[in-house]
């Protein structure tokens, strides 16, 4: 971290770009500090800060609930797995901003759009990795619940699930990142409030510091999250690489 | 008991003593593969009583696997029938316990959880669980681990979990394939004397699979060995060491005269097989 704003500090006085364009670490402290004080044109950095991960956390959820129950049933079914999987696999790769104005127009430029963005970018990673984590099962393990008298659903409940778990955090943390880096590119696109406004909104004024300052939040959050994860992922799979 | 006047019941099992306890019978099993049909046991017909340890040994590609797998239910024979008390096998059930090579642990499951296992599924109440896990887990030295989870036990520990696991349902025989290959020769040897502690104790029926001669002779009241391509069987030898006393020697009898001939005769067997082809 030291070495990172060294960098930056030096790039800033060598002037190789405008010292307009590119502010130095003193010049965005001091807009961090007059933004937690005064916040940005009428909301406060809390109110930015939370819009963009709640939208974010909203998106994430919904792709969690229906993910991954329909990717463990994609994982288990195959009729149900040959119906959907090509839609998923399509979905996947497709860059959410090229639909997203078409969910503009669907959903409006209100919450519900970003919302449906954000779901629809983390919806095909969640499932994918449900269903990989239910064929990832160990054979012998479903023999044994079976020879232990274990019914069909008991099998699913205490062998299938908990194998596929390992693949499903995997997924869930790749899902969260797509997440999270779909969210400012919907609140460039039409919002009042969210980092994402106050970066594009901060480019009219050609206030780089709160540019810069703004991807520095960003990066800080994304940093959490993906901390977060890892932490929900070793509380709950404490057998990964030790099995 | 029985009378002969019995009304033919394909579900119910006639206790009569010339039932076979467990009864394989012009067991035919083919897989397709990317050559042809393969033939992974050709007309193979094997029974045995109750209270029987049979090992059954055999070289790579015998069709161990895939009898002992039959009668677990996890294979359908293409021709033949497997019966166990007079009853043909449908599929996996609790009846039958099944330990394989590697533990097959849950874990995601304290030690605890895993011994239990069968009892939960099966809806037995907690407090009959708690004790029958508490009383196996002693049996076998594992009660000071019931809270840890298996991986952190050593593979001769984890094991013994595999086989609590697969007692704790009190099945009615205990199908082992090959269950103690991957463990090193001092700890298998120990492993030898514990389940051959526990079918003493128990008076369980046991079908287990191993590559070793010597392991088979020691512990099985019968040997079964088994030919490649296709798979067959080409004797069923009976064994007297498993049998004799409660404690007994293991150096001793391993390298005694009479262990030393049936061990060459079996060994003499699987060579031939081999040679024949």
């Amino acid at each position: 971290m030291g070495a990172g704003l060294a960098i930056w500090q030096l790039l800033h006085a060598s002037a190789i770009v405008s010292p307009e364009l590119l502010p130095g670490p003193g010049d965005v402290f001091v807009a961090f500090k007059e933004i937690v004080r005064d916040g940005y044109r009428g909301t406060s950095l809390g109110q930015n800060i939370f819009a963009t991960l709640g939208r974010c956390a909203v998106g994430f959820l919904a792709a969690c609930v229906t993910g991954i129950p329909l990717g463990l049933a994609m994982g288990t079914s195959r009729p149900i797995a040959a119906a959907l999987d090509y839609i998923v696999q399509f979905m996947r790769p497709l860059p959410p901003l090229s639909y997203l104005i078409l969910l503009i127009l669907w959903f409006g430029t209100g919450e519900l759009s970003k919302i449906m963005l954000l779901f629809l970018a983390a919806f095909p990673i969640v499932i994918s990795g449900a269903m990989a984590g239910v064929r990832a099962v160990n054979a012998q393990r479903m023999q044994a619940a079976l020879t232990l008298g274990a019914s069909g659903w008991q099998a699913f409940r205490y062998v299938v699930f908990p194998s596929a778990l390992p693949t499903i955090f995997i997924a869930l943390r790749i899902a969260l990142a797509a997440a999270f880096s779909t969210v400012v590119a919907a609140e460039l696109m039409a919002a009042t409030d969210g980092l994402g406004w106050m970066i594009f909104s901060a480019s009219h004024f050609l206030r780089n510091d709160i540019i810069v300052l703004g991807i520095i939040i960003l990066g800080v959050l994304g940093l959490s999250l993906n901390r977060l994860m890892l932490a929900a992922d070793r509380a709950t799979v404490h057998w990964r690489g030790v099995e | 008991m029985s009378s002969p006047n019995l009304p033919a019941d394909g579900e119910r099992a006639s206790p009569a003593s010339n039932t076979p306890f467990v009864e394989f019978s012009g067991l035919c099993v083919d897989f397709a593969s990317s050559d042809g049909v393969v033939v992974a046991l050709d007309r193979a017909s094997l029974s045995f009583e109750e209270g029987a340890f049979v090992c059954i040994v055999g070289p790579s590609g015998c069709g161990k696997t895939t009898l002992i797998q039959t009668l677990a239910g996890f294979l359908r024979p293409t021709r033949g029938s497997v019966r166990l008390a007079g009853r043909a096998i449908e599929g996996p059930g609790a009846d039958r316990g099944f330990v394989f090579q590697a533990p097959a642990l849950f874990p995601w499951m304290s030690v605890a959880k895993n011994a239990g296992f069968g009892l939960m599924v099966r809806g037995e109440p907690r407090s009959q669980r708690e004790a029958a896990v508490e009383k196996s887990l002693r049996l076998v030295g594992l009660w000071d681990f019931r809270n840890r989870y298996p991986y952190e036990l050593s593979g001769g520990m984890q094991q013994r979990l595999a086989i609590v696991r697969a007692l704790i349902n009190d099945p009615k025989v205990l199908l082992m394939d090959e269950p103690f290959g991957a463990l090193d020769a001092l700890t298998r040897e120990q492993m030898q004397e514990e389940l051959h502690a526990i079918w003493r104790r128990t008076k369980k029926t046991i079908v287990f699979i191993t590559h070793s001669v010597e392991e088979a002779v020691y512990l099985g009241t019968e040997v079964v060995v088994m030919s490649p391509r296709p798979g067959r069987i080409v004797a069923c030898l009976p064994v007297p060491f498993a049998r004799d006393a409660e404690q007994r020697d293991v150096r001793a009898v391993k390298s005694s005269p009479e262990f030393v001939a049936i061990r060459e005769r079996v060994l003499d067997l699987i060579w031939r097989t081999a040679d024949a082809r």
